[in-house]
């Protein structure tokens, strides 16, 4: 795949390693001369230097070849605009950026822009899952280090998904102690179905903690 | 009939507080408009004159947030006036399909992006071609005369 790559951090330099692993063909337009310097001296790909949302530094890279658009940048302004001129102007079939203000998520989408990852909302997103598991933990105090509350969310590959509480072979040393889907919590019983994404809080002994974390969430 | 008859003021937002927004700001504050400026920098306001209808945000213009507490529902104009082309585009972009904002002003460098956003119904002015346009009008009237 064509890959332009709009960066001026090191973000880019270790996307470009990463990408360049797969055989993709990769080029990069930089304001950061020393850093665009480098990358192109270490991966040997072409690199431009200058303000990506100038329609001239677009076509020097030579914009419509490519099918990919990635903007990595600090500022939303010009991620957003890089993207809006690569599809509008340029053709270019997907466009991923960077959304540094989770409230500019929704108006990136509705304008056109393909992928839109924001770190702060993986962050919360992250934090946020990991609290009601650690919440519930700290809430329980029972003093016995072995007993433990962890969270699992049920992937595509879940060995549990579509099945019922009482026909999955839990261990008996864990419980399910609640499941939340679309936002609600809900209390399991034996006639429950899991569904792909829902989170599962489980209180359980150490000993058997992994291989039941595993297990729901599917390899 | 009423001596006094209320005029209800336009409310205008100004984005962008620099070389360009500055007198813009001023001069808008003058002519009497219940004026609001954002800037990201505070010290962008230092000189503006005091006034009851004026309100100075520091802030980032392309935030939702701060456009919000900047009163952009239901502003009659937004003027996009930063140095920064593709924040000005976001500006106009957002005021106009999120908050619906009747009239739009964005000051651009490098007019060759005008075309993309054509429909967007943003007025974009860029200051050079202004300047150009005035010399090379003076230029041929003064040619005419000779």
């Amino acid at each position: 795949m064509n890959i332009l790559t709009v960066c001026e951090s090191k973000k880019a330099m270790f996307l470009i390693r990463l990408l360049d692993a797969k055989e993709h063909t990769i080029s990069l337009i930089s304001k950061d001369r020393d850093l665009g310097g480098m990358i192109a001296d270490t991966y040997e790909i072409p690199v431009i230097f200058g303000d990506a949302a100038c329609i001239s530094v677009l076509e020097e890279a030579g914009i419509s070849n490519f099918d990919l658009v990635l903007t990595l940048g600090e500022n939303d302004a010009e991620n957003l605009v890089v993207c809006e001129l690569a599809k509008k102007e340029y053709h270019v079939k997907k466009t991923v950026s960077l959304v540094n203000n989770p409230d500019n998520v929704t108006f990136f989408e509705q304008n056109g822009i393909d992928y839109c990852i924001c770190e702060a909302e993986l962050f919360a997103s992250i934090v946020n899952k990991e609290s009601i598991a650690d919440g519930m933990q700290k809430f329980l105090a029972s003093g016995d280090p072995e007993l433990l509350v962890k969270e699992a969310v049920l992937g595509a590959k879940s060995k549990v998904l579509n099945k019922k509480i009482w026909e999955i072979p839990f261990e008996p040393q864990c419980l399910v102690t609640c499941i939340f889907r679309d936002g609600k919590a809900i209390i399991p019983h034996g006639n429950t179905e899991c569904r792909e994404g829902d989170r599962m809080i489980i209180i359980g002994l150490a000993e058997i903690m992994n291989d039941t974390l595993s297990f729901i969430a599917g390899g | 009939m009423s001596l006094f008859h209320k005029v209800p003021r336009k409310h205008l937002l100004v984005i962008g507080c620099g070389h360009f927004g500055f007198p813009i700001v001023t001069s808008l504050i003058e002519q009497g408009y219940k004026v609001t400026a954002i800037d990201l920098h505070a010290k962008a306001f230092a000189g503006i004159p005091l006034s009851m209808n004026s309100l100075m945000i520091e802030g980032d213009g392309t935030d939702p947030e701060t456009l919000e507490a900047a009163g952009v529902i239901g502003a009659d104009a937004v003027i996009a006036a930063t140095n920064d082309d593709a924040v000005n585009i976001m500006i106009s972009q957002m005021v106009k399909q999120k908050y619906h904002v009747e009239t739009v002003v964005a000051r651009l460098y490098d007019l060759s992006k005008e075309k993309t956003y054509s429909n967007l119904g943003v007025q974009m002015i860029s200051p050079v071609s202004l300047f150009t346009d005035a010399c090379l009008q003076n230029w041929s009237m003064a040619k005419r005369e000779v």
